[in-house]
């Protein structure tokens, strides 16, 4: 390697995000003269659970299986998630992983069904889902390898413990020669030449110095925003909420592979069911909650008593407006929030980790790569930013925006919570997107988006949007031979998802294995 | 339901756009879904010549059920496995722009940045040396993947030439079993109506009126309906892409057909080669404004490789595009939606994906604006794409023996070219862009041929120690001769599977 190029990387937060980039970039630059080094600056980590995808490519490059994901971090597997009163009491939905239906030849399974709702049949894709079926019902298996099997259509998500998945990473990075400083930072030195960081000051005198930062110190970003002066877009116009309280129940024994998110007054609560316990996540937006004692909105919500007042933590959605400045790289809370449950935040965080690897700059050219980074950052986010901001975006407030549409006009919601997202703006892109949907049943997204398209016409149907118009390839089929042919693919998915062992018989096997 | 199908397509003009877009249609839609009819005058012709074309033309072949043989036989085709360009960069140099890919990645790591880091030390053979394609083409070699696990024999990327009025004549008759019904003639006259001027009909010279719900526009430079009828307009791109005129002429063959289109660079332009089973399609695309037509033909006419085969013809355009590719009920598929040079074989293409757009986006007889507007994007996005490839070769050129070519040299180019050139310039990284045409294969290609440095590499090459890195090229460029020793000559190939009568 040439002259004056990377040999150190500093990584500012020990938090899941600092630990995950840690073993990231050790393992892919073993062989190389870089040193890597965490700092350690004594922050809390929010506790609680997260959600990361099965098999991907982030953890086949850390070489972590999902055996010992599972057994080391209490880890269930995940195949659907339940939406509780969403919108309005009454209205449920399950958005199940992996694909709904089938297609007919060309004609895309949506406008199959988009054909029939036309006609007046309430269809449901939950129903297409052999993952929402089985879990609904608390079974699990891995997808089949057969592609020929629908079993091979599903696909889950690992749901593990947080802390114990950071600890996990933590002894990785070190074994695989990651260094530890442990200190609160005092103060950061800036290059007087090109104005990157050239130094990091710790409390207790010592000074840490690198050619590459990479910022993950939550939200407050004591590199970018602090020392570099980057700023933070707000997206609080579309993503309502802004506190969450974490807390777990052992007590409770609900269906492992499902999910649940129930919407309540202020906001939502996500259940996640780990193996010896169930995690929490209550999530509200502030203004609407007021300052009633939150306690007892737990308790009505949850019907459970918590006895020791929870942590409130806050939540900033929005992203940075340069994840890569100079020579420091934001990653994780500090590069942006979309998503306080789901999966946003840790596949951001691997696609962002991932990216910076492909971009790792050689030579003197940091410049070139950040702007071809920021550059691809930026449509990522917004892209999910998209999806999530749809979850708040109901049928009717939509429709009432469109003077032409005439669909039924449901009464909205009366609790406080979703009169707050009536008010909320919908991004420019997230608009056009539903309007080509709403118009022909058709999704514009981005290209190698990480949310599949089969996530995207599964959520909009949950929540009830129906299109105006479908293909009209369709109408070259008899009507006759689409109904048949969909409620010959709704039995074939209930029978495959029947013939699934339930969750703990699988489980316990999986993990004697 | 409301039935608000559209009832009639009507397609104006009978070139290669035109059958193209009525044997798609009548493919994908079915007999019963519509009914389609296509006016075209033998009196107009068109502007078909020999045609060269990129892989992705045999996607459109699967979908309307051709058999390829077949095809290449009642087209005089042959196979293309790329392009070369000879005194681009500079008089004397010579590189191919090969389909396929080089090499392959290494731990997730492009093959190329391994490569670099040798070659710019002098110590690796130029990028060609570990394409397939590259090695193949210029000794007349052809064959189809053949299906062996781990060879790069199973990754041949290939494409074709062909004849384009027998491509037409051949499409035609797909499209006529489909049900698509013809109508020989001059169109006299276009009613818009009046509520919202949308095209109501056309009418014969005869006096015939031909209703119609969807207007396809395949009338060629000038636009019947697109502009004639609706002046849409146009952008022109003539800053970007000087030339504005070509000549055109075929030529005894000389030899085996090479599978390549061969691209030369000249004084004011350039000039193309495409080898056809009997014959090879010749034309020199140059600048009025640095080259008078006389001097262009005789400088065509002086670098054939057999005698040439009746009187070259004149072709004049405007480099760009309708304003709007969609307008009204009104679609320009073809040359009436905007022309760039066939530099990099992409007149067919843009034809094949303007019917691909329009297949996804189908109106009904509300036509939707949202619809519409989007298929202009797109639209609008494949043009530019394409623009800022093809503007790349001038761009990046060496040659200042002509005041065309120092005018290349300095032009402006789009922000999205010039940071793909910084960006491979400083970093070596070459990325497709969402749905980008031309991929790292092409770009690298090009952007290294014309004599683009990049000044390193991923960081990450370095993983490897430099002999492992040595000896894993040197395997994979064996590994590829062997290969290409293997393959049967394009003639031999042609003669086994499909050769014209």
């Amino acid at each position: 390697m040439k002259e004056g190029c990377l040999k150190n990387i500093v990584i500012l937060g020990a938090g899941l995000e600092g630990w995950s980039a840690a073993v990231a970039l050790a393992k892919r630059l073993k062989g190389l003269d870089i040193g890597i080094r965490v700092i350690d600056d004594g922050e809390q980590h929010a506790s609680g659970s997260v959600q990361i995808p099965g098999e991907s490519e982030f953890h086949q490059l850390l070489g972590l299986d999902e055996r010992t994901l599972i057994k080391r971090c209490s880890g269930t597997f995940r195949l659907a998630t339940q939406y509780v009163n969403w919108h309005r009491d009454g209205h449920d939905f399950y958005l199940g992983g992996g694909e709904c239906g089938a297609n007919i030849g060309p004609i895309h399974f949506s406008d199959l069904v988009n054909s029939q709702q036309q006609l007046g049949t309430d269809l449901r894709f939950e129903r297409f889902s052999v993952a929402a079926i089985a879990a609904s019902q608390g079974r699990f298996s891995h997808p089949s390898r057969d592609r020929q099997s629908v079993l091979s259509t599903m696909d889950y998500t690992l749901q593990l413990d947080k802390e114990s998945y950071r600890c996990l990473l933590k002894a990785s990075a070190k074994s695989h020669g990651v260094g530890t400083v442990v200190g609160r930072v005092s103060s950061v030195d800036l290059n007087p030449s090109d104005g990157g960081v050239e130094r990091i000051q710790l409390m207790d005198g010592e000074s840490i110095e690198a050619n590459l930062f990479l910022d993950c110190s939550g939200h407050r970003a004591t590199l970018l925003d602090g020392a570099l002066g980057d700023v933070y877009k707000d997206w609080s116009q579309y993503l309502p909420c802004n506190r969450q309280v974490k807390f777990s129940l052992e007590n409770i024994k609900p269906n492992k592979s499902l999910g649940v998110v129930l919407s309540h007054a202020h906001g939502w609560i996500e259940q996640t069911p780990l193996r010896d316990k169930t995690a929490y996540n209550y999530t509200y937006q502030s203004e609407v909650s007021g300052t009633g004692d939150l306690l007892d909105s737990i308790q009505t919500v949850c019907g459970i008593k918590l006895s020791v007042e929870p942590k409130i933590h806050d939540l900033s959605p929005g992203r940075r407006e340069q994840f890569w400045k100079k020579n420091c790289v934001a990653l994780g809370a500090a590069a942006g929030q979309i998503d306080p449950s789901g999966l946003a935040g840790v596949h951001l965080l691997h696609e962002d980790i991932l990216r910076l690897i492909s971009l790792l700059p050689g030579g003197q050219s940091m410049g070139a790569c950040s702007a071809e980074y920021n550059r691809r950052g930026r449509e990522l986010y917004e892209h999910c930013r998209d999806f999530y901001a749809l979850y708040y975006c109901s049928v009717n407030k939509y429709t009432s925006s469109k003077p032409v549409c005439d669909s039924a006009h449901r009464q909205p919601s009366n609790r406080p919570f979703w009169r707050h997202c009536q008010s909320l703006e919908l991004p420019d892109s997230l608009a056009s997107t539903l309007d080509l949907f709403m118009a022909r049943c058709k999704l514009k997204l981005m290209d190698g988006s990480p949310i599949e398209p089969s996530r995207w016409y599964a959520l909009l149907n949950g929540l009830g949007f129906i299109p105006q118009r479908c293909d009209p390839k369709v109408f070259a089929l008899r009507q006759e031979d689409v109904k048949a042919h969909l409620q010959r693919m709704q039995q074939m998915t209930r029978q495959a998802a029947e013939s699934l062992p339930p969750y703990d018989q699988y489980i316990n096997q999986f993990v004697q294995q | 339901m409301n039935d608000n199908r559209i009832r009639k397509v009507v397609i104006v003009g009978g070139g290669t756009a035109g059958w193209m877009t009525a044997a798609a249609l009548s493919k994908v839609l079915g007999e019963q879904y519509c009914n389609i009819q296509l006016i075209e005058s033998e009196e107009i012709g068109s502007v078909g010549v020999g045609e060269a074309t990129i892989p992705q033309l045999r996607l459109f072949n699967s979908i309307l059920g051709v058999d390829e043989n077949e095809f290449v036989r009642r087209t005089n085709g042959t196979f293309k496995l790329g392009i070369e360009f000879v005194d681009w960069k500079k008089k004397g140099h010579r590189y191919m722009h090969p389909f396929g890919t080089y090499g392959t990645n290494i731990d997730a790591i492009q093959f190329h940045h391994y490569w670099l880091k040798l070659f710019n030390e002098g110590k690796a053979p130029d990028l060609e040396s570990f394409s397939l394609a590259a090695m193949a083409a210029p000794q007349g070699r052809f064959m189809r993947p053949a299906k062996i696990s781990n060879s790069p024999l199973s990754e041949i990327a290939y494409a074709f030439h062909f004849d384009a009025g027998l491509y037409g004549a051949y499409l035609r008759e797909l499209a006529e079993q489909r049900g698509v019904v013809r109508t020989e003639g001059k169109i006299h006259e276009v009613t818009l109506r009046g509520s919202d001027g949308f095209i109501e009909s056309v009418t014969m010279e005869d006096g015939e009126k031909i209703e119609g719900d969807l207007f396809i526009d395949c009338s060629g430079f000038r636009g019947l309906l697109i502009e004639q009828a609706l002046n849409t307009g146009y952008v022109d791109w003539s800053h970007y892409l000087p030339c504005d005129s070509a000549v055109a002429v075929a030529s005894e063959s000389e030899g085996e057909p090479l599978p390549f289109t061969r691209s030369t660079a000249q004084a004011a332009g350039w000039q193309w080669r495409i080898p056809l089973q009997s014959r090879t399609g010749n034309g020199h695309v140059y600048s009025r404004r640095h080259m008078s037509d006389d001097e262009a033909i005789s400088l065509l006419l002086d670098n054939l490789d057999g005698a040439p085969l009746g009187e070259p013809r004149q072709l004049r355009f405007k480099t760009g595009h309708r304003r709007k590719f969609w307008n009204k009920n009104c679609i320009a598929i073809g040359l009436s939606s905007g022309f760039m040079e066939p530099l990099e074989s992409t007149s067919i293409h843009l034809i094949q994906s303007s019917i691909a757009k329009l297949m996804t986006l189908f109106p009904s007889r509300e036509f939707n604006q949202s619809d519409i507007d989007l298929y202009n994007k797109q639209s609008l996005a494949d043009f530019e794409q394409i623009r800022d490839f093809l503007v790349l070769h001038y761009k990046a050129t060496k040659r200042d023996d002509s005041d065309f070519w120092n005018y290349c040299r300095q032009m402006e180019i789009s922000e999205f070219l010039t940071n793909k050139i910084e960006l491979y310039q400083s970093t070596g990284r070459v990325f497709r862009e969402g749905g980008e045409l031309f991929n790292e294969t092409s770009w690298l290609a090009v952007m290294h041929g014309q004599g683009i440095r990049a000044g390193s590499y991923h960081p990450l090459v370095d993983v490897l120690p430099e002999n492992e890195i040595r000896s894993r090229l040197m395997n994979i460029h064996e590994v590829i001769e062997q290969s290409v020793a293997s393959m049967p000559s394009q003639r031999r190939f042609i003669d086994d599977h499909c050769k014209s009568v």
